[in-house]
């Protein structure tokens, strides 16, 4: 009998405890719509959450040292909740971050016409609800970017941090801790099961990674121990991690064949945004903050090896064959402006 | 009492950041944000969700659940699309193998049908109950009007849940096993 129990404990636990749900995500969907920054929202929500967590563990140890680690790992459990993490689910409800889709009828529109509406509706992408688009400093991403942010992001950073320890060296460390993070991208939470591997998700979960460094960094620590407990230093601000490699509409996806045949046509009509002046302008100003990423040095040498197909195939100059809104197909429209 | 100290703080939070701006200054974006931030998660109500799951399980059978989630949230948060619920939840089951009642915690992500009175989808989720189950009807334990208290578990993800519950023989019966391990799969949560 209790080998039975602890089957079924064992069971619901590692049903429960996977760090986030493969969810899609369409910034070309909410482009027509200008939206409020959300920056100064994300880093109070987050500042709040990191006090909490230290607050906490103060209260907790009653005299006992906290290691520095510890108190990350109680950080990073304030964000999670299964699949979903905290942060994203906040930013999904709070009327304090402006976000496309805002209602219910837009989301069911949203649904209905993203780039992954032309998939069945027993498809796996249309499983789960896709994220909204947010805006924070002056870059748009899907809200399930502070989910990698905050869950990848603390698994990478346990790797890195396994890593530094055996000896291994700065970037070689933080590359071989990437490396090891695009598994679950390539298999369970993406290539493998939906055909769709998000380079901005992977993005995203490296500058997760940059966080938790930064909590216990050696030289320059956010977290110091004083005589009050532990203390946050220097606060959280997004605008140290994020860029314009979180957006999906700059920083394309990359699609297994299958996948690519049928989310080709759900781009397609978005061919006209290529005539956009606002669009346009958006893409200059990331071109002009575009700079080289880790991750992306390590997607490219997965590219190269021939790993992966090249994200070059993926993007919407391609899918429109470079004709513009000459290209666009009849198919639902995105988010009207406001 | 601590309510209304909030709200009052939350207007006057309001009030200041409106002086603020009628100053002519730049207002302070981020000081506001964190009043802003600290003033959600204070000011939370209470909502009662109603919950309801349609199951094949054994030794239940077929069966059919509702019940109620009793939980907290910030007041602001209209929930119209995704939202996070948690809570108490009470639940009782009715199926053509006996009737169980459940209660627990439970926590999930879904969406609630336009009054936002009932979970309509839920998208992931997990609770844990304690039950008390009476078997009967069609029941294949025998005897077949047996009770049993236990502990329920419940995964949700797309719409889909599905549970496992371990209960104890409350009635006793020394010939045989008192354990019995129960599951179930069906729609709902």
């Amino acid at each position: 009998m209790r080998s039975r129990i602890l089957a079924t404990c064992l069971a619901v636990l590692v049903a429960s405890s996977a760090p986030a749900w493969p969810l899609e995500t369409d910034q070309y969907w909410a482009s027509a719509r200008p939206l409020r920054d959300a920056t100064d929202v994300i880093n109070a929500k987050v500042n709040f959450e990191i006090e909490a967590a230290l607050a906490d563990v103060n209260r907790e140890r009653g005299g006992r040292t906290a290691a520095c680690e510890e108190v990350v790992d109680r950080v990073a459990r304030r964000f999670r909740f299964p699949f979903f993490q905290r942060i994203e689910t906040w930013a999904i409800a709070s009327p304090l971050v402006d976000r496309v889709p805002a209602t219910r009828d837009e989301e069911l529109r949203y649904r209905d016409s993203s780039l992954y509406s032309t998939s069945a509706k027993s498809d796996v992408v249309r499983w789960m609800p896709l994220s909204p688009t947010i805006e924070a400093h002056g870059i748009r991403f899907g809200t399930d970017k502070l989910s990698h942010f905050f869950s990848q992001g603390a698994i990478y950073h346990h790797v890195h941090r396994r890593l530094s320890r055996r000896g291994v060296p700065g970037l070689e460390a933080e590359r071989r801790a990437i490396l090891r993070g695009t598994f679950p991208e390539r298999t369970v939470l993406g290539f493998t099961s939906s055909g769709v591997l998000s380079q901005a998700d992977l993005e995203a979960n490296y500058q997760g990674m940059r966080f938790y460094d930064g909590l216990c960094s050696p030289s320059d620590p956010a977290l110091v121990d004083g005589p009050s407990g532990w203390t946050l230093r220097r606060p959280f601000d997004l605008r140290d991690y994020v860029n314009p490699h979180w957006d999906e509409s700059w920083h394309v996806c990359i699609y297994t064949p299958r996948r690519w045949k049928k989310v080709v046509k759900g781009i397609r009509q978005y061919c006209g945004l290529l005539d956009d002046p606002t669009f346009l302008a958006r893409r200059e100003a990331y071109a002009r903050g575009d700079d080289p990423s880790v991750a992306d040095d390590v997607v490219h040498d997965l590219v190269r090896r021939g790993k992966l197909p090249d994200p070059g195939l993926f993007t919407l100059e391609r899918a429109c064959d470079g004709a513009g809104s000459a290209h666009a197909e009849p198919v639902p429209t995105a988010a009207p402006p406001r | 009492m601590a309510r209304r100290m909030l709200m009052g703080l939350a207007i006057a939070s309001a009030f200041w950041a409106a002086a603020v701006a009628g100053d002519g200054r730049e207002p302070n974006g981020e000081a506001l944000a964190r009043d802003r931030v600290r003033s959600e998660a204070s000011l939370e109500k209470e909502y009662v969700l109603g919950t309801w799951r349609l199951r094949a399980s054994w030794p239940l059978q077929a069966a059919g659940a509702i019940g109620a989630i009793l939980g907290r949230r910030p007041s602001s948060w209209d929930c119209a699309t995704v939202c996070e619920f948690r809570g108490f939840q009470l639940q009782t089951e009715a199926g053509s193998g006996g009737v169980q009642l459940t209660a627990g915690w439970a926590s999930l992500v879904g969406e609630t049908d336009r009054s936002g009175r009932w979970l309509k989808r839920v998208h992931v989720g997990y609770a844990v109950r304690g039950a008390l189950m009476r078997t009967g009807g069609n029941s294949t334990l025998d005897p077949k009007a047996q009770t049993f208290a236990g502990i329920e578990g419940t995964v949700a993800a797309t719409r889909t849940s599905i549970s496992i519950g371990v209960y104890r023989r409350a009635s006793h019966r020394p010939s045989s096993d008192p354990w019995i391990v129960a599951a179930g799969v069906g729609w709902g949560f």
